[in-house]
């Protein structure tokens, strides 16, 4: 729209807004390579005297959390790391595979209307803790409390909706007559729709991949109320760091969640293009 | 979205492709929804026998909850209360970051992206972040100092704990509307600009009677979107303040949270959670009437 | 009274001037066509006359007084866009009253005006309709209304006519030569569609690359073309251009490459030099061609397409590399078949090797 350069007045705006929005980041990061003399001086030190990765082993390495000796806590990060890797890659594969088949289906082969998109928004819109209950009920008569199988079996539900709907938008965009070409040439339904429509929308693909994982990656309620003894995410690791040692773990914390962090912003900023779409359940496509 | 070249049988058939969802949906979520729904009628408790055997109440809990239970009906005032001020705020911020970045300047994309990022950062890690900030010792109090506030202790005041969620808020997802208006305002076609331009429109005028307008239906989406985050805030909230001092920053799902899995009362929360998800349905729907034709013609 | 003076319009970036010292007068109550591929410089032109672009050097004046420096709105100018460009989330009633709303108009006066263009223009049924939900000639008028009502000297249109359906792209056609003859405005507007053009213009200036080919009458200019370019621009089929040089080998001929192309004449033409070393460019109109029988041929070739268009078929005829459009009402050659073509003496041009005319009929 009407492309002109910044204004004078609009340079210093924009810097102290970029300021704003990095300094809480910045802090974090600055945190996990404080030595532990550094953590929670008074006044608070801005920038390490001397950076150190030592948090970071501090994390893996449980003989040196106990070595703290604060709050009891005793676990490394090493269960929760893997156990956050696994839940969240395997809900995701199971969420988007799903999700795939059901877009096609409510894309080529079904009509849509007004309700369909509140249906399943309101999946999105029901408070977690709530859909938390009855999953507690239902898997403690099932052996699934303090599992992965259950875990993911939650994780898979509750963004199954939001796959297929963002799939939906990106088959959608596709003309149908691709498809339907493949399928004259003698292809099945099913092979025309695995070699012609899933090539065609993989950045799609992609981008939906990545939001269902970011959602995963950073839950923490069903994870929390899910867990005992054999489950652990990195979210519930975090919370239990607080909580059990009101915080003063500072450095070792702060590299968790810098640890947490990472692979979100590195894919999110692969998916910067879908991001909008991904975000607004394709109301908004660009 | 039908196609008359697709005959019946074909759309019987590919109609298969739509089970699998459909059976995963239904075992794993509509069950258990509907198991809670009947759960909220009832006066079950995990510490009391099993579910068929507890005692049918009715409406009983839901009238509790409406009628007698202040805790509740503040944390939904509350809540409220507590998107109506984020969303402004992120709609103002938002909305003024959007303006910019329809200017050219360099290193735009690398602005844009670090503009994004707070949106990438985990609640909880969020929520932890902003703790340290808030610490009566952290680097917020150290700024206020320099402008002569001194020993503020955000999280012993109610006032200043719900002013230290808000910024948290804001400032979390205040790039969510940045990116909604942004991608609107690049889709505001420009001919009708130049031609308020003409008609001797000034750029105010230009704003308000042609931008905003063409901009309305993305600008309740990005609102409608960030309502149903906000009514289940729990995450942030429950690292950076535990609902505290006292209930003063407790929201919705952390009432509900706590009476599921600190008190044990599961049926009561499930009735709360049901009134939260009539109430945030009945609100997406209004919200959304006046768009829903440009919405769904924007879908094609 | 328009006068473009040296009007140039260059944009940074990139090497083609857009607008190339364009000078051209528009007399007041005159309708002018700007015709012209895509990309010649007729919007940017538009742009600058109505003061949404600066020029980069020349002058624009409006009654002998330059606007250059005038802001847009205060021109007196209105613009119609291709796309419309109406405020789609107002209705009819205040996209027509919005340029008088923003004067700070009067309400009784807007109202008043409102009323009288929409009846001008056949939209008082649809006052409070909201634009979005009009079909694309209805917008059409709501966008030329929004412009009538703050009763502009001058009404710039562009591509007025091209995203309209066929009917409605008649009956709007109407609409604009009765606006013309009602209210005598100064029309200038662009097209690429010459039909569109020779219907309604006085003039026509036709552009290519930034530079203003020739301006004329319309009549004059489909009959007496003064550069190639617009032989070979206006006429459906244009006119079939060749470039050689005249001999005198077995008579006087016109050769390009390997071919020669036979003239009706007994020496050769009047006022050109004969001889390989004197290009020209001879141009004769496919309406001019006649098929006839091989002792009468001027030139002979194989029929290597047929393009029926209902009332006539263009035909094209090959010998060698060289191809020639012609029409026929019947009967109609037969693919592959051998015809013969001539034409009457006074139907060939000759342009110079400068592609300017030298003489019409030889």
């Amino acid at each position: 729209m009407l492309n002109r350069p910044l204004s004078l007045w609009q340079i210093p705006l924009l810097l102290v807004a970029l300021a704003l929005v990095l300094f809480p980041i910045f802090w974090l990061v600055m945190t996990a390579i404080k030595p532990p003399i550094d953590w929670n001086a008074s006044p608070a030190i801005w920038i390490p005297s001397e950076p150190t990765l030592i948090n970071f082993r501090t994390l893996f390495d449980p003989a040196a959390i106990r070595a703290y000796g604060v709050g009891g806590v005793s676990q490394a990060a090493t269960k929760a790391v893997v156990g956050s890797i696994v839940a969240s890659v395997s809900a995701t594969f199971l969420a988007v595979a799903l999700g795939l088949v059901s877009a096609i289906g409510l894309s080529r082969y079904s009509r849509t209307n007004w309700s369909t998109p509140l249906v399943i928004l309101s999946g999105r819109m029901f408070p977690p803790a709530a859909i938390a209950v009855p999953f507690v009920i239902i898997f403690s008569l099932t052996s699934l409390m303090d599992t992965y199988p259950g875990l993911v079996a939650i994780y898979t539900a509750v963004t199954l909706p939001f796959s297929t709907w963002m799939l939906k938008s990106f088959v959608d965009d596709l003309p149908r007559e691709m498809e339907e070409a493949a399928m004259l040439d003698g292809k099945s339904r099913i092979m025309a729709h695995l070699t012609v429509t899933v090539p065609l929308i993989k950045g799609g693909l992609f981008s939906t991949t990545m939001l269902v994982f970011i959602l995963n990656w950073s839950e923490y309620m069903f994870a929390q109320v899910l867990s005992n003894t054999e489950l652990a995410t990195i979210p519930v690791q975090l919370a239990k760091y607080v909580t059990a040692t009101a915080g003063t773990l500072y450095g070792v914390q702060a590299a968790l969640a810098v640890l947490a962090m990472i692979p979100l912003i590195l894919g999110g900023f692969f998916i910067q293009g879908h991001l909008a779409r991904g975000l607004t359940f394709g109301a908004i496509k660009k | 979205m039908s196609n008359s070249r697709l005959n019946a049988s074909a759309k019987n058939q590919g109609r298969v492709f739509t089970i699998p969802g459909q059976v995963v949906s239904l075992v794993v979520l509509v069950t258990p929804l509907l198991v809670a729904l009947y759960m909220s009628f009832t006066d079950w408790s995990p510490t009391r026998s099993s579910l068929s055997g507890a005692s049918f109440l009715g409406l009983e809990n839901y009238q509790e909850l409406l009628i007698y239970d202040n805790r509740f009906l503040q944390a939904v005032g509350r809540t409220a209360l507590l998107a109506v001020i984020c969303l402004s705020l992120e709609f103002v911020f938002g909305l003024a970051l959007a303006t910019l970045f329809l200017r050219t300047f360099r290193g735009q994309r690398f602005l844009f992206s670090a503009f994004l990022s707070p949106m990438m950062v985990l609640p909880v890690v969020v929520g932890y972040t902003f703790w340290m900030l808030f610490q009566s010792n952290g680097p917020v109090n150290q700024v206020l100092a320099l402008i002569g506030v001194t020993s503020v202790e955000w999280f012993r005041d109610s006032s200043l704990a719900f002013l230290a969620v808000v910024v948290t808020e804001v400032w979390h997802w205040t790039p969510l509307f940045f990116l909604i208006l942004l991608s609107g305002l690049n889709a505001v076609p420009e001919n009708p600009i130049r031609a308020a331009v003409i008609l001797g429109a000034s750029p105010r005028q230009v704003f308000w009677k042609v931008v905003f307008p063409a901009l309305r239906p993305v600008i309740i989406v990005a609102f409608v979107i960030r309502a149903m985050e906000v009514i289940k805030i729990f995450d942030e909230v429950f690292l950076l303040t535990r609902g505290g001092p006292g209930s003063a920053t407790e929201t919705i799902s952390l009432y509900i949270y706590k009476l599921a899995f600190n008190d044990f009362q599961l049926a009561y929360g499930a009735a709360a959670a049901f009134l939260v998800l009539a109430g945030s349905l009945l609100m997406v729907h209004l919200l959304m009437i006046p768009v829903r034709d440009q919405l769904l013609d924007n879908r094609g | 009274m328009i006068e473009l003076i040296d009007l140039t319009k260059e944009y940074p970036g990139s090497s083609q001037v857009a607008v190339d010292k364009l000078n051209l007068t528009i007399e007041k109550g005159e309708t002018i066509a700007l015709l012209g591929p895509s990309g010649c410089g007729k919007t940017s032109t538009l742009n600058m006359i109505v003061g949404l672009e600066k020029p980069s050097r020349g002058d624009i004046l409006v009654n002998g007084q330059s606007i250059v420096a005038i802001p847009a709105e205060k021109r007196g100018i209105g613009l119609v866009f291709q796309d419309y460009a109406v405020f789609t989330s107002m209705t009819v009633a205040g996209n027509l009253a919005f340029g008088l709303v923003i004067k700070k108009t009067p309400k009784k006066e807007i109202q008043a005006v409102v009323n009288e263009t929409a009846e001008f223009l056949g939209l008082t049924a649809k006052l409070n309709v909201k634009a979005r939900y009009l079909s694309g000639s209805e917008l059409q008028r709501v966008a030329i209304g929004r412009t009538l009502a703050t009763k502009p000297s001058i009404l710039l249109l562009d591509e007025p006519l091209s995203n309209l359906e066929p009917e409605a792209r008649l009956a709007m056609r109407q609409e604009l030569r009765r606006l013309r003859q009602e209210l005598g405005l100064t029309i200038v507007y662009v097209t690429h569609d010459q039909v569109e053009a020779l219907s309604l213009a006085d003039r026509l200036a036709i552009m290519s690359y930034g530079r203003l080919i020739q301006v004329e009458k319309t009549a004059v200019m489909l009959e007496k073309p003064q550069k190639i370019q617009v032989a070979q621009f206006l006429g459906d089929p244009p006119m079939n251009v060749f470039s050689g040089f005249f001999h005198l080998e077995g008579g006087p001929a016109f050769r390009v490459g390997a071919v020669d192309f036979r003239l009706p004449l007994a020496s050769a033409p009047a006022g050109v030099k004969v001889g390989s070393a004197n290009y020209y460019y001879l141009g004769v109109r496919p309406e001019d061609l006649s098929f006839t029988t091989q002792d009468k041929a001027l030139f002979t070739g194989q029929v290597t397409g047929l393009e029926s268009r209902g009332y006539d078929c263009v035909v094209n005829l090959s010998q060698k590399d060289l191809e020639i459009k012609a029409l026929a009402i019947d009967p109609i050659p037969d693919w592959d078949e051998t015809a013969y073509l001539s034409a009457p003496k006074d139907k060939f041009f000759v342009f110079d090797g400068s592609g300017e005319l030298l003489t019409m009929g030889l």
